[in-house]
């Protein structure tokens, strides 16, 4: 998927978030990238998204940029160890990059927030990545 | 991935995160505020059509769920409530001060406060509203609706501000409890936001008698240690609903709801307090 698709894609999403459905899409889709894509794309669409998330919420410019960063970056630092492609690890990563997320943006501590996320984000989070994770294991079987 | 994958792909990410850190200082520069509300606008725009469709289609669900003359009488009653648990604060907040004081104001909410209304233009884990610094409204400054407390601006651009909600987990409100249509306080405590739906009252004394139906009102005083201005006095925040007595020896707990249906918040005000000249 191109980048400038992906960004629209976040517009759309950050849109929705706002108004309409009130759930962290814009991290689902960061820590998804963080979590499969290349390097350099990951650190722009965190930056990118952001900016956006910044002018979507009202908060000062930058601030969301600097927190989706920080996290995307612990993400993938530690994606090699997630071969293995566990449910309770994705939670895990999944609730603690809410749960960060929400303390650097909002100074809020949601404990049932962060669980409902890291929930729904690894059901989508699988589902997405079915296809790969079983190209993967192929290939190992291969090697 | 190798930890050299890792080095090589740190910077991006940190020239990135500079750059963040170099914008949000660049913020107080003129040309970052022009371009800046230059770019709200039609953010803002979209946002509202958006939020008030879908406010409409939620409306239009409920009558088709429950008929229009169902959602009439439910609209109506939830008014009425209230505006019934208003006016018993007020009635116990007229009684304890001075009557011909209340003759000469002429008004239940002190003469010093101005409002400046807003229309909600967006939901997320704080309420978005469409005014912002030129309208007035700084951070820290509370928001109300019929009279009952919604919350207080936590972030204030030029033309719209985010309002932490009272139901938030970091919310920590200083509280005088009164039973409607009775005189004087019943008890003391602190409200705090729990999982964005309820309140939770804690720090109550055991000796002192709070029962479910009694309402929750900010008190005004101590600074909450999280806050740079404190919470305005006698501001309906909401009704018991559930005591717990608890294993602790000094305090009670108890649960309290918002009068006010949050999700769905339409108009809202923001209190300026002003000084009156004598």
């Amino acid at each position: 998927m191109s980048f400038t698709v992906l960004i629209l894609i976040t517009f759309v999403m950050l849109l929705v978030q706002t108004t309409l459905i009130p759930f962290d899409w814009a991290l689902v889709l960061v820590l998804s990238e963080a979590l499969l894509a290349k390097d350099k794309e990951i650190a722009w669409l965190a930056f990118v998204t952001g900016l956006l998330l910044d002018l979507f919420l009202g908060k000062p410019w930058g601030l969301s940029s600097a927190a989706l960063l920080i996290i995307a970056f612990l993400v993938f630092s530690v994606r090699r160890y997630l071969l293995t492609r566990k449910l309770i690890v994705v939670y895990m990563i999944a609730f603690f990059g809410e749960f960060f997320f929400n303390y650097l943006l909002f100074r809020s501590f949601n404990l049932l927030r962060a669980g409902f996320f890291a929930m729904v984000f690894s059901l989508v989070y699988f589902f997405f990545s079915a296809k790969e994770i079983k190209d993967n294991q192929e290939l190992k079987l291969k090697i | 991935m190798s930890n050299k994958d890792i080095r090589k792909a740190v910077k991006p990410f940190l020239i990135l995160f500079l750059l963040s850190l170099i914008i949000m200082y660049s913020t107080k520069f003129a040309l970052v505020k022009k371009a800046r509300s230059l770019l709200d606008r039609p953010i803002l725009f979209l946002q509202r059509s958006v939020f008030s469709a879908r406010q409409k289609l939620g409306d239009s669900l409920v009558i088709l769920r429950s008929g229009q003359e169902k959602y009439q009488e439910k609209t109506l009653l939830e008014e009425k409530t209230r505006n019934l648990a208003v006016t018993s604060g007020q009635l116990s907040v007229c009684r304890e001060e001075s009557a011909a004081m209340r003759r000469l104001l002429a008004a239940p909410l002190p003469p010093a406060w101005n409002f400046i209304p807003a229309k909600v233009i967006g939901r997320y884990q704080q309420l978005k509203i469409n005014v912002g610094k030129k309208a007035g409204v700084e951070s820290g400054m509370v928001v109300i609706a019929d009279e009952i407390l919604v919350g207080k601006i936590d972030t204030a651009g030029d033309y719209t501000s985010s309002v932490i909600l009272v139901t938030d987990s970091s919310v920590k409100i200083p509280v005088v409890i009164r039973t409607p249509g009775n005189p004087g306080i019943k008890a003391r405590g602190l409200i705090n936001g729990y999982f964005d739906e309820r309140l939770s009252l804690s720090e109550v004394l055991k000796s002192e008698d709070i029962k479910e139906g009694d309402l929750v009102f900010s008190s005004g005083e101590d600074k909450s240690p999280d806050s740079e201005i404190d919470w305005l006095p006698d501001l309906l925040i909401g009704k018991i609903d559930k005591v717990e007595e608890g294993k602790e020896k000094v305090f009670k707990k108890a649960w309290a709801y918002s009068l006010l249906d949050l999700q769905n918040l339409r108009y809202v005000f923001v209190v300026k307090v002003v000084q009156i000249k004598k």
